[in-house]
């Protein structure tokens, strides 16, 4: 039976609020296949991000399932989620998040080092990556000495050290001005393209979300086709 | 104004910056900590010395012996008590075991209200005649000699006449002391002045004991001169002085140690003064950008810290001072736990505070944490207005 | 691997402005360390050396004591040296005495020695820690080897007579006093001031005889391996003298022994007190650096590291410091203390331009010790310390889960 890459069923989230309990979504459904890209729009506090960490493990549904290639993300322990999110997610953050302390050649090795590869050859990919995106002559530059739309380039070749399944990107040109914005926006598809992923993206930009396959509408906690 | 603003700020933190506010009692206290230790140690060591000393002084030698004839009178200001006593040595002995001691003959009034606590007695009226030769001994010499009071012991003394053979002398103890200091009460033994120059060969060695006002210990030579009116006289000291000697050089190794001690400190004090400069990084570039000194906020910082090292040095003086009038209880108490090395020093002593040397260390903590947070306060010179723009 | 390079950039790396925390902690690790070794390698060899001469003069190794007839002395002596460890035995015996010198009539009290003659044909500790002033050391029934501190309390030399009273079984009283004349042979001179000040020395027999002790004593030194372990010869002793009662040097002096065993730990709590401020140093530092990467740890969450990463990370970090500092301290404390002779020469030279004085302490001849044990256990110690204040300081906050920090975002 074909499973998809990644499918919510039913999924409830609630988040503790002070006495009470936030319902952020109801009853959420959506299904993921294997190298198309689905853009969630919505409104700032609906939810895109919490669906997002659901997608990627970071937080465990209320009610519901989140299966990614049929596995249920919510029985699994902190071991397995942590191999889920090294060898099959790529996020990319609105704010990059980069290591301070490492160039940013090694803020791409990071990932493939803690799946256990050789630092040669995770050597050769990062710089492969680098080059891809443009920044081979920023190699041992610290993220301080990049600018915004740099940072942003190097988590997008972190996301894809490891060959994974899924790239999730949350607001992934959110923090970036008009002109980074488009050669972001632009890096980000032909690259999950190239590699032959898919791609979940949370984005306020339009012209980004009909970018891809298929557009959603998070209202009302739930999720509605554009 | 703008000095005092800004040290008032990191010196009160609000109430919300909970952090700030146990980070500042946090190096207060460890401060004190520091001090804690140092300033028991010197009282520990001064103390004992002091009693030592004052032991010594009191109960053997006196701060001067005067060797005047019999009749020698003394009257000066400077003088407590001038007791004639004379000394000698022997072997006491019991059915069990035998132990060289120092005789000492006094006469009556020798055990003034100072001597009578020193030696713990119960009554000055001791040394009543009996049957046989009265002698005071202490009672670690009583417990080694498997002997009590009211027993009999003899004593060997060296014989008058050449030639002629040692006869044992018999005594009575008829009282007992205890110094609570070992060295002193293994060897010394009380007798009256008459028994001790009928005994002693030659009478003994007869001299003036004389103790000094407290104004007067510090003038020695000044007093022993004038009162000795040509005769010869020795200091206590002269008497003393490996264990003199010894003292000293224990001081000046512990006082090592406590430098030492103090450079580590030294080390807390740069760090605290780091993790605050480290804290105001963005605050400290936006006085740069809004016109502040650089010898303004070097300032500020510098008596910050300094003032908190100052008030963790003052608590842990006075914490440290409050201390050391426990340590003697408490170390007569770790004695009775039958720890055998203890015997070696007094436990019982009065506390000394040595505010000279207090203030030493505290001037030492002061230099050596002025000098570790200059270092840090380079730091701030590297801040750049321009690290405002920027976020950590 | 890749913690360890977290580790090692969170704690070094030059562009971390947190840098400075780490070296100053590594920095104040070292001065500790290195104070530590310094004065515990000129604590071990003071130490050492007094216990070495009280070992050597006073009190032998092992005393075994037997009460047996004068014929068994030899058999007694032939079963203690052929017992394992034991390289030599005398017998002796101490009897408090009083010494007069007629020519004067200064006197004094001391402790007369009569031991083995044997003691001074052969090399021993005792023969070697004694140093002959003056004369030849006694052999004959009437002949005693003075101290030089005695000989100047008496004013004699050698060769003039003395008058020794001591106690002897009286015919009447349990004891009773007798005064010998004895010859001075040698004046000898030791380290060990209190032997010195109090100690005759004889080998005469027949003042043995005329003491008339029911116990002998004998004063058996080990072979070097030995000295330190000598529970299993008193145990081999004890099964071939089995009525003898045997005490150990530790024993003999046990108050004196006590008291430098307690001089030691006092010394040892007070440079403790150094490294528990560098532990507290290490806590707040490593639970403000765990702060401000709060968000770099998150993200290594999200790419898969598991969730003890951040504690490994920071303990990595702890461990790299300390070691550092403490090997850096070794090696300060090495260069010290093998140049300690020429410090204190100048530090003395230094306080003698404001006191005009030498200082004695700064003057002594010291020789250090240095025990590598000792300071292995230290560093272990320390470590573990490091190790667990920087636990404490960050067990707190590593109890949030960082990838909290995402999941609002």
């Amino acid at each position: 039976m074909h499973e998809p890459l990644l499918r919510f069923e039913n999924v409830v989230k609630k988040y503790p609020s002070g006495t009470q309990e936030l319902l952020i979504l109801e009853n959420l459904n959506l299904t993921l296949e294997s190298r198309r890209s689905i853009a969630i729009v919505g409104k700032s506090g609906s939810g895109k991000s919490t669906l997002l960490n659901l997608a990627g493990g970071l937080a465990k549904p209320t009610a519901g399932r989140v299966l990614f290639q049929g596995k249920d993300l919510g029985k699994m322990h902190d071991r397995e989620l942590s191999y889920y999110r090294n060898r099959h997610v790529g996020f990319v953050f609105q704010s990059h998040i980069l290591l301070e302390d490492f160039s940013a050649l090694e803020n791409i090795c990071i990932p493939a080092l803690i799946k256990g590869g050789r630092l040669k050859e995770v050597k050769k990919r990062a710089l492969e990556l680098l080059e891809r995106v443009g920044l081979a002559d920023r190699v041992d530059h610290r993220p301080q000495k990049l600018s915004g739309g740099e940072r942003q380039r190097v988590a997008l070749c972190r996301a894809l050290i490891n060959q994974c399944d899924l790239i999730i990107a949350d607001e992934p040109t959110g923090s970036l001005d008009e002109g980074s914005k488009g050669e972001i926006e632009d890096l980000l598809l032909q690259l999950v393209v190239e590699a032959e992923k898919s791609l979940l993206l949370v984005t306020h930009e339009k012209s980004l979300a009909l970018r891809c396959d298929t557009v959603y509408q998070l209202e009302n906690r739930g999720l509605t086709l554009v | 104004m703008f000095r005092t603003w800004l040290s008032q700020h990191l010196l009160l933190p609000p109430k919300d910056l909970v952090y700030s506010r146990r980070r500042l009692v946090r190096s207060v206290f460890l401060i004190a900590l520091v001090m804690i230790p140092l300033v028991l140690a010197l009282i520990f060591m001064d103390g004992m010395m002091q009693g030592i000393t004052d032991k010594y002084i009191l109960l053997q030698d006196g701060h001067l012996q005067l060797y005047t004839p019999e009749d020698f009178a003394i009257d000066d200001a400077a003088i407590f008590s001038a007791d004639r006593v004379v000394n000698g040595y022997g072997i006491i002995y019991s059915k069990e075991q035998s132990s060289e001691v120092k005789l000492k003959g006094v006469k009556t009034g020798y055990f003034n209200p100072k001597r009578e606590a020193e030696l713990n007695l119960e009554t000055t009226d001791v040394l009543q005649r009996s049957s046989v030769t009265p002698i005071m001994v202490s009672e670690t010499l009583a417990k080694m000699l498997n002997v009590e009071k009211g027993d009999r012991v003899a004593f060997i003394l060296i014989p008058e006449e050449e030639g002629r053979g040692a006869r044992p002398l018999l005594a009575q103890i008829t009282d007992t002391y205890n110094t609570n200091y070992y060295e002193l009460d293994s060897a010394l033994v009380y007798l009256d002045y008459a028994d001790a120059q009928k005994y002693l060969p030659s009478g003994g060695k007869s001299y003036l004991e004389v103790l000094l006002t407290a104004k007067a210990t510090n003038q020695l030579s000044t007093v022993a001169q004038r009162v000795a009116q040509g005769y010869s006289w020795a200091s206590w000291d002269q008497f003393n002085q490996t264990v003199y000697h010894n003292f000293v050089s224990s001081r000046q190794v512990i006082f090592l140690v406590f430098l030492l001690i103090l450079l580590v400190a030294g080390v807390y004090v740069a760090s605290l003064s780091n993790e605050l400069i480290q804290d105001s990084y963005q605050s400290i570039a936006l006085y740069k950008a809004l016109g502040a000194q650089q010898k303004d906020l070097s300032c500020v910082f510098y008596s910050v810290v300094m003032l908190i090292t100052l008030t963790g040095l003052v608590l842990g003086l006075l914490l440290g001072i409050l201390l050391g009038y426990l340590l003697s209880p408490f170390l007569l108490w770790l004695s009775k736990s039958g720890l055998e090395g203890l015997r070696y020093y007094l436990l019982d002593f009065n506390v000394v505070i040595a505010w000279r040397d207090l203030l030493f260390i505290g001037a030492s903590m002061v230099i050596i944490a002025s000098i570790t947070v200059g270092f840090t306060l380079a730091r701030i010179k590297k801040i750049s207005p321009l690290e405002v723009l920027q976020q950590d | 691997m890749v913690i360890s390079k977290i580790a090692y950039r969170y704690a070094f790396s030059k562009g971390n402005r947190h840098r400075s925390a780490s070296l100053v902690i590594m920095v104040g690790l070292a001065i500790g360390m290195a104070a530590l070794i310094t004065l515990l390698a000129l604590m071990n060899n003071l130490q050492h050396d007094l216990l070495e001469q009280v070992k050597s003069i006073e009190s032998f190794h092992l005393q075994l004591s037997v009460a047996s007839e004068e014929g068994e002395l030899e058999a007694i002596k032939g079963a203690i040296k052929a017992t394992a460890g034991v390289e030599s035995t005398f017998a002796f015996v101490n009897t408090q005495v009083m010494v007069a010198n007629p020519s004067n009539q200064n006197s004094s009290t001391g402790r007369l020695r009569v031991v083995d003659p044997a003691i001074w044909e052969s090399a021993n500790p005792f023969s070697d820690h004694l140093f002959l002033i003056a004369g030849n050391y006694p052999e004959g029934a009437e002949e005693i080897a003075l101290s030089n501190a005695m000989a100047q309390s008496l004013k004699c030399r050698v060769g003039e007579e003395l008058n020794v009273t001591l106690l002897v079984p009286g015919r009447t009283a349990p004891l009773a006093p007798a005064t010998l004349k004895f010859r001075v042979s040698a004046i000898y001179s030791t380290s060990l001031r209190e032997f010195d000040e109090s100690t005759l020395l004889t080998s005469s027999e027949q003042l043995l005889k005329r003491l008339g002790l029911k116990r002998t004593t004998f004063g058996i030194f080990l072979k070097e391996g030995s000295v330190d372990k000598s529970h299993n010869v008193i145990t081999e002793l004890t099964k071939r003298v089995p009525e003898a009662t045997i005490m150990s040097w530790q024993q003999l002096n046990s108050a004196f022994y006590s008291a430098l065993t307690l001089e030691k730990i006092m010394m040892y709590l007070f440079l403790s007190f150094m490294f528990f401020i560098l532990g507290v140093n290490m806590k707040s530092a490593s639970s403000r650096l765990l702060f401000i990467k709060q968000r770099e740890l998150a993200i290594l969450r999200a790419i898969g590291a598991p969730r003890e990463t951040s504690l490994k990370i920071f303990l990595m970090q702890s461990l790299l410091i300390t070691l550092l500092g403490l090997l850096l301290g070794i090696l300060f404390g090495w260069l010290i203390t093998s140049n300690i002779g020429g410090l204190f020469a100048f530090f003395d030279s230094l306080q003698y331009l404001f006191t005009h004085h030498h200082s004695p302490l700064l003057s002594y001849p010291f020789v250090v010790q240095l025990k590598g044990t000792e300071i292995a256990i230290v560093a272990i110690v320390v470590l573990i310390l490091t190790q667990l204040f920087t636990y404490f300081g960050i067990r707190v906050a590593l109890k949030r889960e960082p990838l909290e920090l995402l999941y609002h975002a």
